[in-house]
């Protein structure tokens, strides 16, 4: 069964829950169900083992996939004789995926789950390419967020990162995503890196045209 | 009071918000039930008039500019004692007041008018919501500076964050937000006050892309209505809608508690 056809189940028991007062759980579960969407066209045991690798984070106080448990278990018992044996193996599998990550807040969950869909289906990289140096990435992050706004250390440093051959395009790229915000993976090099520079340059623009606003001259 | 109808002040008086910004409105005025503070309410697709719980309204109305300037003129004549500036902060701060009301929200204009400045007096902290582009951004960082330049006037504001409004997913928005983040910290660091207190505490201005507000076609019919919050039907999204700024208010929440 496809996920969007369970997508679909499940909406309508939002739906009917809803109707019976219980919207938070409606709310919860239709969460749940805008996790699904992304993976529409995949099969449910697809998406559970996609679920089973994803690294998902537990931080945050919000509803968590453990509250779906007893509503999709309501679910399977209502469906139990008189529903398609495929969709109930289908909730059993949903059900799984809810008690293994039963501390995961569902927007969160849902939140992982779109992000992997759309990287998936982003260009993949050749075989074999090297994966990113994440350590070299957070290194520089956190010298490049220390010295912004400061011309002279931030300029130092940007040379240095310029000059640094263990940077990469993909290191550029991923630094610039970081750094900046979402930089396609097809950037060049010299282009992520000027997406750095860019974010510095702009604070100090903005410093140097609000002196000039002070000093009582024109901006421009 | 409906939106679009109830709101609008009666001929020949002034909005509640002008009352408020020229002392005319007293504590018991407004802490009263059936005071000044009105019920929000909207008519739900059954024709049955509700109630946003829990929440009360002072409307303003275009009369609001001629009275920010009458006070302004007076006080700076002397024909007005009170100091304009507090006029606000007197009033919310009265006991009867404070009881009555749990969290008080007041919208402002992005520039220094004599009600945004009693807001600002008024206010422990400050929300500065934006468009995501570079334009914006940039007035973010102004606005900032206007903050600090007067804070002396505010010595325990505390800019809560900033929050991209009406995002539309484009490319380059969550850049703007970075810049606007990083306008205003550059702004205010170094502030007498508590102006940067979220900075000192290593917390970043911006609150997070995912959390900004969408352009939802749904929220903007239904400011016509009532409190979107409470008036988007289930069919129009609004779950999705509620769950939405319920993760927003929670989020605000642990910023002010810190």
């Amino acid at each position: 069964m496809k996920v969007a056809a369970l997508a679909d189940v499940l909406a309508r028991y939002a739906d009917a829950l809803d109707a019976s007062c219980a919207t938070a759980t409606a709310a919860r579960l239709r969460a749940f169900v805008g996790a699904l969407t992304p993976s529409a066209s995949n099969s449910v045991s697809d998406f559970a083992n996609l679920c089973s690798v994803l690294p998902f984070s537990n931080a945050g106080d919000q509803p968590i996939l453990r509250e779906l448990v007893p509503t999709i278990e309501g679910l399977g018992k209502l469906l139990e004789g008189v529903g398609k044996p495929g969709l109930l193996t289908d909730l059993e599998l949903v059900l799984a995926v809810a008690r293994e990550q039963g501390d995961i807040p569902i927007d969160g969950f849902a939140s992982v789950i779109r992000q992997h869909v759309v990287s998936a289906s982003r260009r993949q990289p050749k075989r074999g390419a090297a994966p990113v140096n994440q350590q070299l990435v957070n290194d520089y992050l956190e010298r490049l967020e220390a010295a912004l706004g400061n011309d002279a250390a931030f300029r130092a440093l940007f040379r240095d990162l310029e000059a640094d051959r263990r940077v990469t395009k993909i290191e550029a790229v991923e630094l610039a995503t970081r750094f900046l915000g979402p930089t396609p993976p097809s950037t060049s090099r010299p282009k992520a890196l000027q997406r750095v520079l860019q974010r510095h340059q702009k604070i100090v623009d903005f410093k140097r045209a609000s002196e000039s606003i002070r000093n009582g001259r024109s901006a421009a | 009071m409906h939106a679009g109808t109830d709101w609008q002040p009666r001929t020949g008086h002034l909005s509640a918000a002008s009352e408020a910004i020229s002392n005319v409105i007293t504590a018991d005025l407004l802490a009263r039930t059936n005071g000044v503070a009105k019920a929000l309410t909207w008519i739900d697709h059954r024709g049955i008039t509700r109630q946003t719980p829990n929440a009360l309204g002072l409307s303003a109305f275009y009369d609001l500019k001629d009275t920010e300037d009458r006070v302004m003129v007076e006080w700076l004549l002397r024909d007005r004692l009170q100091d304009v500036r507090y006029t606000l902060y007197h009033l919310l701060r009265q006991p009867d007041v404070r009881d009555r009301f749990g969290l008080v929200l007041i919208d402002c204009p992005p520039r220094l008018t004599t009600a945004c400045i009693q807001a600002l007096c008024t206010s422990t902290h400050i929300l500065i919501p934006t468009v995501l582009d570079s334009t914006s951004a940039k007035a973010v960082g102004y606005f900032g500076t206007q903050l600090k330049r007067h804070e002396d006037l505010w010595p325990y504001l505390k800019v809560v964050g900033v929050l991209g409004t009406m995002t539309r997913n484009l490319g380059g928005e969550e850049d703007a937000l970075k810049e606007a983040g990083d306008q205003l910290r550059e702004t205010l660091t170094g502030s007498a006050g508590k102006l940067n207190w979220l900075h000192r505490l290593g917390i970043p201005y911006e609150i997070p892309y995912n959390l900004v507000v969408r352009d939802v076609p749904e929220i903007g019919r239904a400011a016509a209505r009532g409190i979107a919050y409470d008036c988007v039907s289930n069919s129009d999204g609004g779950d999705a809608i509620r769950a939405y700024f319920d993760s927003l208010a929670a989020q605000l929440d642990e910023r002010m508690s810190k």
